[in-house]
C-alpha cells in the first residue's frame, strides 16, 4: 500500500516543525533572559509562548514518534508468544491504542472548539486566543490518530508498522 | 466501594501494558475506564482541559531545552575531550583508566538531565578505547551503566523536574538535595573500581601511560568545554540568575557553541539533532499528559485517600515503609521503564510517604535513585539497551556485570533513608531564586 507513505511524509513535516518549536522556546527564553539582565526589561509574551510551543510540538511530534518507534510500552506477555500470536497481540494493541487516539483527538478538537466559540482569551497582557494553540495541539492529535489507523491497516496487510531505519539512528532517548 | 475502584483499576492497567498497550495510552485508558464506571462526569471534556493544562506548564519547558542540549552534544567531540581530559588523571589511582567511566559520567551528568544520554555520550569513546587496551570488561560495561544513572541524580535531571510538577515540589530544591547523594554514589564506584583493582590485578592491563604534572594541568584544557557548560548551567541557577527553564535554554545556546567551536555543528547533526529531541520529547509529553490525567481520575474518585488510610492502619514504622516501597519500586522497576513506574505510581505513594512524616524533597531523591536502579535491571532498563548498542554484548552478562553498582545502588538509599540530612541539608542551606 504504497499511498500510506503519504502520512508518513507529512508526519515527518509536522515534526520537523515541532522541532523548529523547540529551538523557538531556546530563542524565545535567551530573548527574555538578554532582555532582563541587558535592557532590564521583561518580555511578557516570552514565557507564554515557549509553553503553548512546548505543548504543541509534544503533540506535533507524536505520529511521527509513533511511526518510529519512539513512544515506549511493555510488552510482557510478547515473549511467551509465537510469531502468529505476537501479530495479533499487535493488532489488538494498535486497535486499542487506535481506538484511544481517535478519542483523544475527538476530545482535544472539542476542547479548542469551545474556546474558538467562547472567545477564550489568555489571562496575559497578550490576551491570546487559546483556540489557536489549542487548535495545533489537536491538530497533533489527529494526526496521531491518522497514524494509528494507518499503522491497524499495515499490520493487516502484513508490512511492517515501524521505520526501523529511522528508530536505529537514534540512541539517545 | 473504593475496593472494586482500585481493582477494576490495576485489572485494566495491567491488561493495557501487559498486552503492549503504550504507556501514555495506557495511563490515559485507566482513568478513562475508572471514570466512565465509576464518576457520572463528562470525560471528554475534562480531558481537554487537563490535557492542555498540564502540556503547557512553564515548569516543563526546561524539559526540551535539556533534551535538545544532550543531543547536541552527543553529536560533538565533547566525549572524545572528556576523554582526553581525565585520562592523565586517573594514572596513579588502582584501576587507572577504569576510572575515566566513572568520572566522566559524573562531569557530563552535571550538563545532561538524562542517564540513557549520559551513558551514550560518555560510553562512545570510552569504551572503545578501555576493551581495546585491554581493561576488564565486566567492570568497563559495568561502571559504565552504573555511573551513567548519575545522569538523573546529579542535576539537572529530567526525572526531577517530572517529579516536581507532577507532586508540586520546588525544582530547584530538588536540584541541590541530588548533589550530596550523586556525589556520594560517584565516591562509592570510584572506591568499588579501586578496591576490585587491588584485589584482582588482572582486572587493569600492564601497559603503563606516563604523565608529567606539565602534561596532566594541560590536559585540562579538554574539560574546559565540559566545565564552561557546568557554569553557564548549573552555576546560573545556583547563582540566583536563572530558573531551571532559563538555564537550561542558555544551555542550549552553550551546546551550540561547543558544537561550532568543535566543527561539529553541520546542518545534517542539527536536524538529526532536532529530529532525535522531538521524538523523546513527544515520547515524554505524552506520559506526563497521561500520568496527569490518571492521576486526577483517582484523586476525584478517592483512591490515594483510601489506600493512605489503609497503608497508615497497618501502623508501619517509616523505616519499614521505606524498605517495603523500595522492595515494590525494584520489582516494577525490572519490567517498566523507570519514569513510567514512577508518574504511575506517585498518586498513591506519594500522599502515603508525606503522611508517614517523610520530606517531599527527600522523596523525590530517593525516587530518582529509584529510577536508576529502574535503568540497569534486566529485562527492561534503558542504560544496558544502550551498552548493547555500544558492545554488542547479551542484556543478561552487561545486567550481571552491572550488579555490584546495582548493590551500591541499593546501599545508598538505606544510607539517605538512615540519615536523611544527606538529602535535605544542602537546600536548607541554599538560598537561591523560585
Amino acid at each position: 500500500m504504497r499511498f500510506l507513505t503519504i502520512f508518513d511524509t507529512v508526519s515527518r513535516w509536522i515534526a520537523g516543525l515541532a522541532a523548529l518549536l523547540v529551538f523557538g522556546i531556546a530563542a524565545l527564553i535567551i530573548s527574555e533572559v538578554i532582555a532582563r539582565s541587558v535592557f532590564s526589561a521583561s518580555l511578557s509574551f516570552a514565557w507564554e509562548y515557549a509553553a503553548y510551543f512546548y505543548g504543541c510540538a509534544v503533540f506535533l511530534g507524536a505520529a511521527y514518534t509513533m511511526r518510529t518507534g519512539g513512544h515506549v510500552r511493555v510488552a510482557l506477555l510478547r515473549g511467551t508468544l509465537n510469531t502468529r500470536g505476537q501479530h495479533i497481540m499487535e493488532i489488538a494493541a494498535t486497535a486499542v491504542g487506535a481506538a484511544f487516539s481517535i478519542y483523544l483527538a475527538f476530545a482535544m478538537i472539542q476542547f479548542a472548539l469551545r474556546s474558538y466559540s467562547r472567545g477564550s482569551t489568555s489571562p496575559t497582557i497578550e490576551a491570546t486566543p487559546l483556540a489557536i494553540p489549542q487548535g495545533v495541539i489537536a491538530l497533533g492529535a489527529t494526526l496521531l490518530a491518522l497514524q494509528m489507523v494507518v499503522r491497524l491497516i499495515r499490520l493487516f496487510a502484513g508490512e511492517p508498522a515501524e521505520d526501523d531505519a529511522i528508530r536505529e539512528k537514534y540512541t539517545v532517548e | 466501594m473504593i475496593g472494586y475502584i482500585s481493582l477494576t483499576i490495576l485489572f485494566v492497567l495491567l491488561a493495557a501494558l501487559g498486552t503492549g498497550v503504550w504507556i501514555s495510552f495506557g495511563l490515559y485508558i485507566v482513568g478513562l475506564v475508572a471514570l466512565a464506571i465509576f464518576k457520572n462526569m463528562p470525560i471528554d471534556l475534562l480531558m481537554g482541559q487537563l490535557t492542555w493544562n498540564v502540556s503547557t506548564t512553564p515548569e516543563l519547558i526546561a524539559l526540551p531545552m535539556f533534551i535538545l542540549m544532550a543531543e547536541i552534544l552527543f553529536r560533538s567531540k565533547l566525549s572524545s575531550s572528556l576523554f582526553s581530559g581525565l585520562t592523565p588523571w586517573t594514572t596513579r589511582l588502582p584501576g587507572r583508566l577504569l576510572h575515566v567511566n566513572v568520572l566522566g559520567c559524573t562531569l557530563f551528568a552535571a550538563v545532561s538531565g538524562s542517564s540513557a544520554a549520559t551513558t551514550a555520550t560518555v560510553g562512545r569513546i570510552t569504551m572503545t578505547e578501555l576493551l581495546s587496551r585491554g581493561y576488564d570488561k565486566n567492570l568497563a560495561m559495568g561502571s559504565l551503566a552504573g555511573a551513567g544513572t548519575l545522569g538523573f541524580l546529579i542535576p539537572p535531571s529530567i526525572i526531577m523536574i517530572i517529579y516536581g510538577v507532577l507532586a508540586e515540589a520546588s525544582i530547584l530544591r530538588l536540584f541541590i538535595a541530588g548533589i550530596i547523594p550523586g556525589l556520594l554514589l560517584a565516591g562509592a564506584y570510584v572506591g568499588y573500581l579501586a578496591i576490585s583493582a587491588t584485589l584482582k590485578a588482572e582486572v587493569v592491563p600492564g601497559e603503563k601511560l606516563k604523565f608529567t604534572w606539565r602534561e596532566r594541568v594541560l590536559a585540562l584544557r579538554h574539560l574546559g568545554p565540559v566545565l564552561f557548560l557546568i557554569l553557564v548551567v548549573i552555576g546560573s541557577m545556583y547563582g540566583g540568575y536563572a530558573s531551571p527553564s532559563e538555564a537550561a535554554a542558555v544551555g542550549v545556546l552553550g551546546a551550540m557553541l561547543i558544537s561550532a567551536l568543535q566543527g561539529t555543528l553541520t546542518w545534517t547533526n542539527m536536524v538529526d539533532a532536532a529530529f532525535g529531541a522531538i521524538r523523546t520529547i513527544s515520547m515524554i509529553g505524552l506520559i506526563i499528559a497521561g500520568a496527569n490525567f490518571l492521576s486526577r481520575a483517582m484523586g476525584f474518585l478517592g483512591v490515594p485517600r483510601a489506600i493512605s488510610a489503609e497503608i497508615a492502619a497497618m501502623d508501619l514504622t517509616p523505616f519499614l515503609l521505606i524498605a517495603l516501597l523500595l522492595l515494590f519500586y525494584m520489582i516494577l522497576g525490572m519490567v517498566l521503564e523507570g519514569l513510567s513506574a514512577i508518574v504511575m505510581t506517585l498518586p498513591i505513594t506519594l500522599p502515603l510517604i508525606l503522611q508517614a512524616g517523610f520530606d517531599k524533597i527527600w522523596f523525590g531523591v530517593f525516587l530518582v535513585i529509584v529510577v536508576e536502579m529502574a535503568q540497569i535491571t534486566p529485562p527492561v532498563g534503558f542504560n544496558l539497551f544502550v551498552i548493547q548498542g555500544l558492545t554488542g554484548e547479551k542484556i543478561g552478562r552487561i545486567a550481571w556485570a552491572t550488579f555490584p553498582f546495582f548493590l551500591i545502588m541499593v546501599a545508598m538509599v538505606f544510607l539517605i533513608a538512615l540519615f536523611p540530612g544527606i538529602v535535605t541539608y544542602l537546600p536548607s542551606v541554599v538560598s537561591f531564586k523560585g
